[in-house]
């Protein structure tokens, strides 16, 4: 594996006090940090609906969802290279393990999100700065806001992450919409 | 006293004068000194191998395999006598070297060395926002590399190969290469970690533009003061400038041609220059280096302990004797120190 995988610091988030902005989702398939997901079912006994566990099944959002959390796991290692290195790209999160999810306050909280976090790897720019969620629930920068109700971001504009003697180009976006 | 490895010390069990007349004879070649050494070497083979030259016919003596045992053993001890204190002073200002086990790989943590956004607060927050640097661990595999030489039995018999040119072409060749590689990893490493940053600069030599990346470099890496580095060509670039108004007198005394050895306080150092492949010079005429020596040093280098083999004379079809000595080496650009490179385009 390669150090490509998404990178998310929830620079300003009202996830860090509050609890309930905060749980564990589990997916069926590989997701990075800072892919947006819905929350599907509890982990619950089928129909019957007894509670296992508080944990709640996740797939990755598409370009329509509304009410989106995002991934946010702390970047220890689930595979030996993980673990054995400190760059936060090595990190993915593992099919069918825990991960972290933090939900997002609409107009009040900030994201800072590195290119793996979006679609292609293509950066937002002072001209593309309005961000939506595109295909596998990852970022995508353009021009147009929406108007119904989808999930939206607004670019509050660029910073920088280093890792070891690398500098990451990073964008802080706001979310505006969920 | 030269100073010695432990493995050297060890094995010489303690009576290093050969090894040390060896290094001696590397630095400072002679023809008379290349005698004695020569002498010497056979001496010490005889000690380590307990078979005396005085009991048998020199090809019996030649071909004991106790005595060709010694004889590249001693080989091996002496390059590793005479490789540090070659590497040392050539690899100093920028390479940090660390020997490893075979078949193992170094893994090294680097830290981040930049300065984190400073807001303006107003005595109402708990927090900001939040900002996060992390480590990343660089691993350097060590490559295996090859020197294959050969002798020729009735050459060794009549004495026609001296032992001494031997061991210094070897030492050459894998310091040569060794230096060409680290020097690689230092441009290729320092243009590619710079690129888009202030750290890095193309341009016509302009004095105040160097002054004011060496600066940089001063700020960032803890106020440890940077040397300005290069080749010799590259350094004859860094002349004052006509326009900034500078006046001296010089003196012509001898007709030498010096470099400027200081520019407003940084130094100026003169690298060594090395061949690498094709035979051309490693170090670019057009590359300036600002490095802060002290800091943490921009190469990491993993080298292990060197192997070799070689067989006897009539297990070759044409009486010579196969002498291959392999050393593993890599080297690769890795620090949390900054530094600047400035490319002279005229």
């Amino acid at each position: 594996m390669a150090n490509t995988h998404g990178y998310i610091n929830t620079t300003h988030c009202a996830a860090w006090d509050v609890d309930a902005y905060t749980c564990a989702g589990v997916a069926s398939g590989d997701l990075d940090n800072g892919v947006f997901v819905t929350l599907g079912t509890m982990n619950v006994d089928g129909a019957a609906l007894n509670i296992e566990g508080y944990e709640f099944n996740v797939t990755a959002a598409g370009d329509t969802a509304t009410t989106v959390w995002v991934v946010d796991t702390p970047e220890v290692g689930n595979t030996l290279e993980m673990q054995l290195m400190a760059d936060p790209r090595y990190f993915y999160n593992i099919a069918g393990k825990p991960m972290t999810l933090r939900y997002l306050v609409p107009k009040v909280d900030c994201i800072e999100v590195d290119a793996g976090c979006f679609v292609d790897g293509t950066m937002p720019t002072t001209t593309n700065n309005i961000v939506t969620i595109g295909a596998g629930g990852k970022l995508v920068a353009g021009t147009v806001t929406p108007t119904d109700g989808k999930v939206y971001f607004t670019l509050e504009g660029f910073h920088k992450v280093s890792v070891g003697m690398v500098d990451i180009p990073t964008a802080v976006l706001r979310i505006q919409a969920n | 006293m030269a100073i010695l490895t432990t493995e050297v010390v060890k094995f010489a069990n303690g009576n290093t004068d050969f090894y040390e007349a060896a290094l001696e004879n590397y630095h400072k070649p002679s023809i008379d000194q290349a005698k004695i050494l020569n002498n010497a070497f056979f001496s010490e083979v005889e000690s380590k191998s307990g078979v005396s030259r005085n009991d048998m016919a020199p090809e019996a003596w030649m071909t004991h395999p106790a005595v060709k045992w010694a004889a590249f053993a001693i080989v091996d001890a002496t390059i590793q006598a005479i490789l540090p204190s070659v590497l040392t002073p050539a690899f100093g200002l920028f390479m940090d070297l660390r020997y490893v086990g075979l078949g193992d790989i170094l893994k090294i943590r680097v830290l981040p060395n930049t300065l984190y956004t400073v807001s303006r607060g107003s005595h109402g927050e708990r927090t900001t926002f939040r900002q996060k640097k992390f480590a990343a661990d660089v691993i350097i595999a060590p490559e295996e590399h090859l020197i294959t030489i050969y002798v020729s039995m009735y050459r060794v018999l009549a004495q026609k190969e001296d032992i001494g040119d031997f061991i210094r072409q070897v030492v050459l060749s894998v310091q040569q290469d060794m230096y060409g590689e680290a020097v690689t990893a230092l441009i290729t490493g320092l243009t590619n970690v710079t690129a888009g940053t202030d750290f890095t600069h193309t341009g016509a030599f302009d004095m105040k533009t160097l002054v004011k990346m060496a600066e940089r470099v001063q700020v960032f890496n803890a106020n440890v003061r940077p040397v300005i580095a290069g080749s010799a060509v590259a350094l004859m670039n860094v002349l004052p400038d006509a326009t900034l108004g500078y006046r001296g007198n010089y003196d012509a005394n001898g007709g030498g041609i010096d470099l400027i050895k200081n520019v407003v306080g940084f130094d100026v150092l003169r690298l060594q220059q090395a061949v690498g492949a094709n035979s051309t010079l490693v170090l670019p005429d057009d590359k300036l280096f600002i490095v802060s020596p002290t800091q943490d040093k921009l190469v990491k280098g993993a080298v292990s302990t060197t192997l070799n083999n070689s067989n006897q004379f009539y297990e070759n079809a044409d009486l010579t004797q196969n002498y291959t000595y392999r050393a593993n080496y890599g080297f690769q650009y890795a620090s949390a120190a900054k530094a600047g490179i400035y490319t002279i385009t005229d």
